[in-house]
């Protein structure tokens, strides 16, 4: 690679935060050589190798599909592996670690909020009771059309790009959030599930869908095309129509 | 898990409740369409005023003169021929139909229909909005024919 | 240093680790597992897998077609017995994937689909569109959460075994958030922690696929088999390597020079087959060492096309048209229009080999058992035996499953025969010393850089043992890693900090990756003769171009010597049962053989 490097250089400025030694984030700024190709994953790896072996952040398949490495790009939440040098030409460029959530080290952060949430909705096949000893010499139907309904909210790395983005997130920590909000969906409407009543609560609660008001900012920032907003919006929809059942119905 | 010992010193940076939308234009298009609201509520207080000094009419006599109808007509003539009451309501005007686009551009994400029993393709985008703004067209031409044909 | 009992700890929590632990769990929800992985489970490296898993399904297919194509693919260093297992058991851990919500691609009446891949006789890769691994993985996480007695040690590094009595009762790791130690001991433990593609500077690997479970085996002293069978997989991207799915072939997409050409015919794979009509075994869809070589070859004689960032060929997929390239390669279209530019629904794609699988790997046997009691291996870091020397491509996504299921009954078999938990003193002491030496790194001060002795590795050994080797070649890489492994200790670190310290732990990593490289090269110069992924074009006058089935129908075992830091290369048996070795051909030249056999069995 280095011999295609040309004369371009960028200055990039790395939030830092070391929690043996400081007290709160300071920044450092690099002028990292770039090519065509380079991004912003790239970019650190120059900065790790030949400046500051110290940074730390998180990366693996360099693809966009192992989710390590959102962070914020210019104030906007990015996989580093996914954005380019080239677009920011003529600018500089600031690297944050993924707002809303807290800050582990230099430009790694704390998900753990987000796995739990994740681990909380159910994100899995609760068979119904007539399905529950299918054999293992055959699969369920599910047409086409039926898989189309779901395929794109399971499109989601857990990133946490779209936690980053989400204003109600940062002012309601205890809002399920755009990603996990979206993985119910889809295995609510999966027709090989039957466990849309246990995961129901979680979508009415207050911290469930309700507590979106459709910025939008989430399916925006996606680096999967995803469209958490959308899920939640068809969730909400999911959640009125149970309410509307249930006064119509009400369970013993 | 209980831990013996842990170097973890996370930082929580600190959350600007008040002016976390200055951050980027997006947010900033989202508060801008929440603040329509304001203008709603404006134009509903503006009817339920003009309701009310309806209600404050002698309705009893008939024909309605200059005399019986004046709460009315004051509504009509000096409350909203005010100027400035006009400029809000022009306002207003284009506050809701600013409304109207962005909620219409979004709208899509909230239905998703197929286009037929067996097909992965969804209805397009441009119908779900193109149908919001017939619907739009449709109900303002009712209103007003019906408006203008009880003159 | 805090202390974890658990019955079975897996390390690694990929597919092969996942699959285990829930096997674990459902055998007996008592049983307390450990998954300790160094990163969050759904950024292990099963997420990049594209192209999709083996498994017989058709009518027109078979379990005898699946093994002998296995076998053959695998140049007859496959053990047989265990072939016959694998094959009979791909179907149902795929259906039971589906169970759990695989989203599966699927034929228009609602059942699943099949696509053709390189070396298999039948269509009989199950896909979810081109993110087959991505949905695997997700799918074996999500389902895994159910489970409360899964114990997750999320970004866990493992730092040792901790063996007692030669029998392995646990593991030392460290806890990269907390910045704190753990030992974790255990009545079995599993090692899942994928391949070593990052021995190599050119791969489609993630920055996590160290070897780090490999050489945890290796210093322990267990053998590592068939280490210089590494895949160069035909159609990476130009410049950074990543992958473009042998789905893609499958699909149709075809290969040319820069004469526009469809060199592969001259490669014993032809006839050409028309464009747009893929045929099994054919053409673009031969097995992966044979396209790869066939690039070399074009490259030597001039007709690749050059680069700024390297030669290539073009990987032609236009003929698909835009929908159908959309709903079957989606990920491939984003990849290549992403890091390349090139959008493939208009353009062909710049290809070329680049480095993508480990075939060989930690020795065991058939129910996943290493030659340590209590200690287990299965998935890329372990040879099973299935993918001999070249592994058919859809084969190594169904092995995670497969064995992780195998590892999973046998550990939790295992568990429950052992009554009482392991503790002692010595087991504490192994741990204490495991930290020691972690921490000693912290003490070097030493003018090394570790960026340098990691690309002068990956450098060497994309000349020395790349898909075509030659003894000279070899014996500079050996002696290259031996200079290397001497730096290594004089490697100074600059972060003294103990949370998310990733200088520390890559360096720890560098070092199980160089232990493994030098497993590969070592093996490669002790196989006098050329089979499936292992190419020479020396000996006396050009003998060890040839297989050499008389020395060579054997497995390399790579041992670790403790008195010169270097593997002992020795040769063990490889079973056959039903299957010949034969010459392995392809295209026209398969056809015939066949139809000789058959011949030959009707009379």
């Amino acid at each position: 690679m280095e011999q295609t490097l040309n004369n371009k250089t960028m200055k990039i400025t790395v939030q830092r935060y070391r929690p043996e030694q400081d007290e709160k984030p300071w920044e450092q700024t690099f002028d990292v050589p770039y090519h065509n190709e380079t991004s912003v994953l790239e970019a650190l790896f120059y900065i790790k190798d030949n400046f500051e072996p110290s940074l730390s952040f998180r990366w693996s398949c360099r693809m966009a599909v192992c989710g390590s490495c959102g962070m914020m790009v210019n104030g906007v939440p990015h996989l580093a592996c996914k954005t380019f040098l080239r677009d920011y030409e003529g600018k500089d460029m600031k690297i944050e670690p993924l707002a809303n959530f807290p800050i582990e080290r230099d430009l790694v952060v704390d998900l753990s909020d987000l796995i739990e949430k994740i681990e909380r909705i159910k994100p899995y096949i609760i068979p119904a009771p007539k399905d529950k000893n299918m054999p293992l010499t055959k699969s369920f139907k599910q047409t086409p059309q039926q898989m189309e309904a779901y395929l794109q909210f399971a499109q989601c790395i857990n990133c946490g790009c779209c936690y980053a983005a989400c204003p109600q997130y940062k002012l309601n920590p205890k809002f399920i959030g755009p990603a996990a909000l979206t993985l119910l969906y889809r295995y609510n409407i999966d027709n090989r599930d039957g466990g849309q009543k246990l995961r129901l609560p979680f979508l009415n609660a207050e911290e469930g869908v309700w507590s979106c008001t459709f910025v939008g900012y989430c399916s925006e920032v996606c680096p999967k095309s995803v469209d958490p907003s959308s899920a939640i919006q068809l969730g909400k929809k999911m959640s009125a129509t149970d309410y509307v059942f249930k006064m119509i119905k009400p369970e013993e | 898990m209980s831990e013996v010992k842990s170097y973890r010193k996370p930082y929580n940076p600190p959350v600007h409740a008040a002016t976390w939308w200055t951050q980027n234009s997006f947010y900033k298009m989202y508060m801008l369409r929440e603040l329509t609201a304001v203008t709603a509520l404006f134009f509903v207080l503006e009817i339920v005023l003009g309701l009310f000094l309806f209600a404050m009419c002698k309705l009893e006599v008939q024909p309605a003169t200059a005399e019986s109808a004046a709460p009315y007509l004051w509504w009509l003539q000096n409350f909203l021929g005010n100027p400035i009451i006009l400029v809000l309501n022009v306002i207003t005007l284009f506050a809701q139909l600013f409304h109207a686009v962005t909620w219409f551009n979004l709208m899509p994400k909230a239905v998703r229909v197929f286009m037929n029993k067996n097909s992965t393709e969804r209805l397009p985008e441009y119908v779900v909005k193109g149908s919001l703004y017939l619907a739009t067209i449709g109900a303002t031409v009712v209103i007003l024919v019906f408006a203008f044909a009880t003159i | 240093m805090e202390k974890y009992l658990a019955d079975v700890a897996i390390v690694g929590a990929g597919g092969t680790g996942l699959r285990a632990a829930i096997a674990v769990a459902q055998a007996n929800p008592s049983l307390r597992v450990a998954l300790i992985s160094k990163v969050y489970p759904m950024r292990s490296h099963t997420v990049a897998a594209e192209g999709g898993a083996a498994g017989v399904v058709r009518d027109d297919d078979s379990y005898q077609k699946h093994f002998e194509d296995t076998v053959a693919g695998g140049d007859w260093l496959c053990e047989q017995d265990v072939c016959e297992y694998f094959v009979r058991h791909t179907a149902e851990e795929l259906y039971q994937l589906e169970h759990w919500g695989c989203p599966w691609s699927r034929k228009p009446d609602g059942s699943i689909n099949v696509r053709r891949f390189g070396g298999m006789k039948v269509p009989r890769t199950w896909f979810a569109a081109d993110k087959s691994g991505f949905h695997m993985l997700h799918t074996l996480f999500q389902t895994s959460v159910q489970f409360p007695s899964i114990q997750r040690f999320d970004e866990h590094f493992v730092l040792d075994l901790l063996e007692e009595d030669g029998v392995c009762r646990g593991v030392v790791c460290y806890d990269l958030q907390n910045g704190v130690f753990r030992q974790i001991n255990a009545k079995a433990v599993f090692l899942a922690t994928g391949g070593a593609g990052r021995a190599y500077a050119f791969n489609t690997d993630g920055g996590i696929v160290t070897g780090d479970g490999i050489a945890l085996a290796y210093r322990h002293g267990v053998p590592i088999r068939d280490m210089e069978f590494v895949q160069y997989h035909p159609t990476g991207l130009l410049g950074c390597g990543l992958l473009m799915t042998e789905g893609c072939r499958g699909e149709g997409g075809v290969l040319y020079n820069k004469d526009h050409y469809r060199y592969l015919q001259d490669y014993g794979l032809g006839p050409e087959t028309p464009v747009g009509s893929p045929k099994n075994k054919y053409m673009e869809l031969g097995p992966r060492d044979r396209l790869s070589q066939a690039f070399w070859n074009e490259s030597k004689k001039g007709r690749t096309i050059k680069y700024p960032l390297g030669e290539a060929v073009l990987l032609d997929l236009t003929h698909l048209g835009e929908k159908y390239l959309h709903e079957r390669l989606p990920l491939i279209c984003e990849l290549a229009e992403t890091y390349s530019g090139v959008d493939p629904v208009k353009q062909p794609v710049p290809v070329r080999p680049v480095v993508h699988y480990t075939m060989g790997g930690i020795e065991t046997n058939g129910r996943t058992e290493t030659r340590m009691e209590g200690l287990y291996a299965g998935g890329e870091c372990a040879s099973v035996g299935i993918h001999g020397a070249n592994r058919l491509g859809s084969n190594s996504l169904v092995e995670t499953i497969v064995f992780g299921k195998v590892a999973g009954d046998a550990m939790a078999e295992r568990a429950m025969s052992i009554k009482n938990v392991y503790e002692s003193a010595e087991l504490d002491r192994q741990a204490e010393e495991a930290e020691k030496r972690a921490l000693s790194l912290f003490d070097v001060k030493g003018g090394e850089s570790m960026s340098k002795i990691r690309s002068e590795m990956g450098n060497s050994m994309e000349e020395g043992v790349g898909i075509y080797r030659e003894e000279e070649g070899m014996q500079k890489t050996i002696d290259t890693l031996k200079a290397l492994k001497q730096r290594l200790p004089n490697v100074p670190l600059s972060d003294r900090g103990r949370v998310f310290n990733t200088e520390w732990m890559n360096l720890i990593e560098l070092g199980y990756t160089m232990d493994v490289a030098q497993c590969m090269v070592h093996s490669a110069i002790n196989r006098k003769e050329s089979r499936g992924s292992h190419q020479r074009l020396d000996g006396p006058n050009g003998a060890y171009k040839q297989r050499d089935d008389v020395n060579f129908l054997k497995h390399s075992l790579a041992i670790y010597n403790k008195e010169t830091g270097l593997p002992d290369i020795s040769l063990s048996d490889v079973k056959i049962t039903t299957f010949q070795p034969a010459k392995r051909v392809y295209g026209a030249e398969a056809e015939a053989a066949e139809a000789a056999r058959k011949a030959k069995e009707a009379k």
